[in-house]
């Protein structure tokens, strides 16, 4: 097969994420598969309607596009779907009246401030038998 | 493997604090079950995928009436095999390769795609370059994905939208006649089905790569 040099990032990115083959994993990390579940569950319950959430979709990768365009050496190589998800979803809860920001930043701090059990925990060596 | 502690000592950040944030906000107003959350995630990576698609392209290669019904009406043809339409499944369109015509699907807007039968888009179909080269360069998208379209072959792009989710029916390989259904549906590739592969023929390895 001829070779062709990737012409751009954007290109190489999307050589990459053909090379798995159709096994790539659905989701890149765990909080992508949770907010896609949220959006999900919370459309399918009537708390919005899926058009509603598109239309907040389209509209952050329209803008992730634009920036990408400007500065193709910050696109990172999965794109920012996700994050778009994100964004999309939490303006639109904000909209819906169903969580507000001081909200969402609160909980937030509130989460950083409690890290893990795990963080730090040292061995505290074998358990003594008797 | 080293141990990993860094992973854990790290305060978590960034999205994965954000969503956490939302999550346990709307569990507590009894917006959401974490439960339902867990068995959505595990349905898409699991149980949902392009194994649905290739089902609906075997019986469609070996049961003409089947694939009739398929073309005119995909949804009620698809719940003839179980296949419920669900979330973004509700409107689906079949397109049919053939000799002359090979359909591509892209959604130049967001990502829309037909989860029931081909679970949730590949990365690439989700990148810029896709969804604006799928529409300015087509053939040059194909050749990337190892497919050299004859000059005589009409390419048809069809772009995705809520109200319409497209999948493509490829052509049978050549040499398939004694095979059964289920070794049928083991040549269908998901690329197949969204156009952007052919039937039989392993995903491409990207020229890059070389």
């Amino acid at each position: 097969m001829k070779t062709a040099a990737p012409t751009n990032r954007v290109d190489k990115a999307m050589r990459a994420a053909g090379a798995t083959g159709g096994v790539d994993a659905v989701f890149a990390e765990p909080w992508e598969a949770r907010a896609f579940a949220l959006a999900v569950t919370l459309s399918r319950s009537g708390q919005f309607s899926w058009d509603e959430f598109r239309e907040r979709l389209i509209a952050e990768i329209a803008q992730a596009d634009a920036a990408e365009v400007r500065d193709a050496d910050a696109a990172s190589p999965r794109g920012p779907y996700y994050e778009c998800w994100l964004a999309a979803l939490e303006k639109l809860l904000r909209e819906k009246a169903l969580l507000n920001l001081d909200e969402i930043e609160g909980r937030a701090a509130a989460i950083a401030a409690s890290p893990p059990a795990r963080t730090k925990a040292k061995s505290r060596g074998p358990i003594k038998i008797a | 493997m080293g141990h990993d502690d860094h992973d854990h000592n790290a305060p978590e950040t960034g999205p994965t604090l954000r969503v956490k944030a939302l999550e346990t906000l709307l569990v507590e107003k009894g917006l959401v079950d974490p439960l339902a959350l867990d068995a959505l995630v595990d349905t898409y990576e699991h149980k949902v995928g392009p194994r649905n698609g290739a089902r609906v392209v075997a019986r469609a290669w070996v049961d003409a009436a089947f694939k009739a019904r398929l073309l005119d009406d995909a949804v009620a043809a698809i719940e003839e095999l179980g296949l419920a339409a669900g979330p973004q499944g509700e409107h689906l369109t079949v397109l049919e390769n053939t000799p002359t015509v090979h359909n591509m699907v892209v959604c130049t807007l967001c990502s829309c795609y037909p989860w029931p039968v081909l679970g949730l888009p590949p990365v690439w179909y989700k990148s810029t370059a896709y969804r604006s080269r799928a529409v300015s360069d087509p053939r040059g998208v194909l050749r990337e994905f190892g497919i050299e379209l004859p000059a005589g072959v009409e390419l048809r792009v069809w772009d995705s939208s809520a109200e319409l989710r497209y999948m493509v029916l490829p052509m049978r390989p050549a040499g398939t006649e004694n095979l059964g259904e289920e070794e049928l549906a083991a040549l269908v590739t998901r690329d197949s089905m969204i156009g952007t592969g052919v039937a039989g023929v392993p995903s491409a390895e990207p020229a890059a790569t070389k």
